[in-house]
């Protein structure tokens, strides 16, 4: 179970972060594999924030847990660990909780994830850079 | 979007609602020499199932309408393990669709964000596996099909030599005999299939339609 280990998301909150190795390390260490799967990200991103904020207003619970959760799992692909650990904290909590209970965290994580982008765009951007002028 | 040799390409079925996850997951497999088809429900999955044929399934468990785990549960209904290996894939944290699913017929899990190489590294293992079991139970039907034959041959060419060697004593003393001219034609017959299937048990087994029915019939020939 090294994999396990390896992949275990710290719980809590904090800033996002950007671990660009980790993320390059899981696209078999290509940025042009990271950065199409990024760009892709960003094309599915809107939906995905959409479908969570509809589920709000769902009678059924599992429409929030499996909307959470695929953003939670798209997301995973580039590792904000807590990010990732936030959205999983509110996908447990969305199983026996409130609609009205959850839209607070999920404000939170939402502006996080506003951050996350940018910084991973940013990141990608300078990296693209130094690897053309090296 | 990679320079690596592919490796011998796996067909796989991608069970997987998220579009993201799926187009970025099938983009990059295909990259490494695999063919792909996505579906986004458990619904999709068995209908694509029942027409095509699959080296590996690749099998979320969370799913929309039908789970993973109640998809996995049809799927397991008509094809086992060995005919179509199945990996689920789960986060993490979801340790109990894990060994629910590795109870109920998955041949292997991954977690999710999935590392590619994990991934293909799984997905080749299970279609070797496959191919290699599929090959020895065609060899060992194979090798039960010749010992059918051999027997048939050795049991029905002894009784038959013995029939017909007693035919010819009593063709001696009864020359005129009709019957025993139209019994010693039969048995000939008879023992010209006897030598047939005889060497359909030397060589590799060729089979052709049995126009009385379902199922097939040996191709005999003389050599």
């Amino acid at each position: 179970m090294k994999e396990a280990r390896d992949e275990n998301t710290s719980g809590g909150s904090g800033d996002t972060e950007v671990d660009l190795d980790r993320a390059l390390n899981h696209f078999s260490s290509s940025l042009d594999d990271l950065e199409e799967a990024f760009a892709l990200f960003r094309d599915f991103f809107p939906q995905m924030v959409s479908d969570v904020e509809h589920s709000f207003t769902s009678p059924e619970a599992r429409d929030r847990t499996r909307a959470i959760h695929t953003l939670k799992g798209a997301l995973s692909n580039f590792y904000p660990r807590t990010l990732v650990a936030q959205l999983q904290e509110l996908e447990n909590r969305s199983h026996t909780e409130e609609p009205n209970a959850l839209r607070s965290a999920w404000g939170k994580a939402l502006a996080h994830l506003q951050v996350f982008l940018h910084q991973m765009e940013a990141t990608l951007h300078q990296t693209k850079r130094e690897q053309n002028a090296g | 979007m990679n320079t690596q040799t592919p490796p011998i390409g796996a067909k796989v079925l991608l069970v997987e609602d998220d579009k993201f996850t799926a187009l970025t997951t099938a983009r990059r497999l295909a990259d490494r020499g695999h063919q792909i088809r996505v579906v986004h429900d458990g619904e999709a999955a068995l209908q694509t199932l029942e027409g095509e044929e699959f080296e590996v399934v690749l099998l979320d468990m969370i799913l929309p309408g039908m789970s993973g785990l109640e998809t996995l549960a049809h799927v397991r209904k008509t094809k086992s393990q060995t005919e179509l290996p199945i990996i689920i894939v789960t986060s993490l944290e979801d340790v109990d669709s894990i060994v629910t699913g590795l109870h109920n017929g998955a041949n292997d899990y991954i977690t999710k964000p999935a590392n590619l190489e994990v991934m293909i590294a799984r997905i080749e293992t299970q279609s070797t596996l496959r191919r290699l079991n599929l090959e020895s139970i065609r060899a060992r039907e194979a090798e039960a099909l010749s010992a059918l034959i051999i027997t048939y041959h050795h049991e029905l060419n002894n009784p038959l030599a013995i029939a017909l060697g007693y035919l010819r004593l009593l063709k001696e003393k009864n020359p005129d005999l009709k019957e025993i001219e139209r019994i010693e034609k039969a048995l000939n017959r008879m023992s010209d299939v006897v030598r047939k299937i005889g060497f359909a048990s030397q060589g590799p087994i060729e089979t052709v339609p049995y126009s009385g029915g379902a199922g097939k019939l040996i191709k005999l020939s003389n050599e």
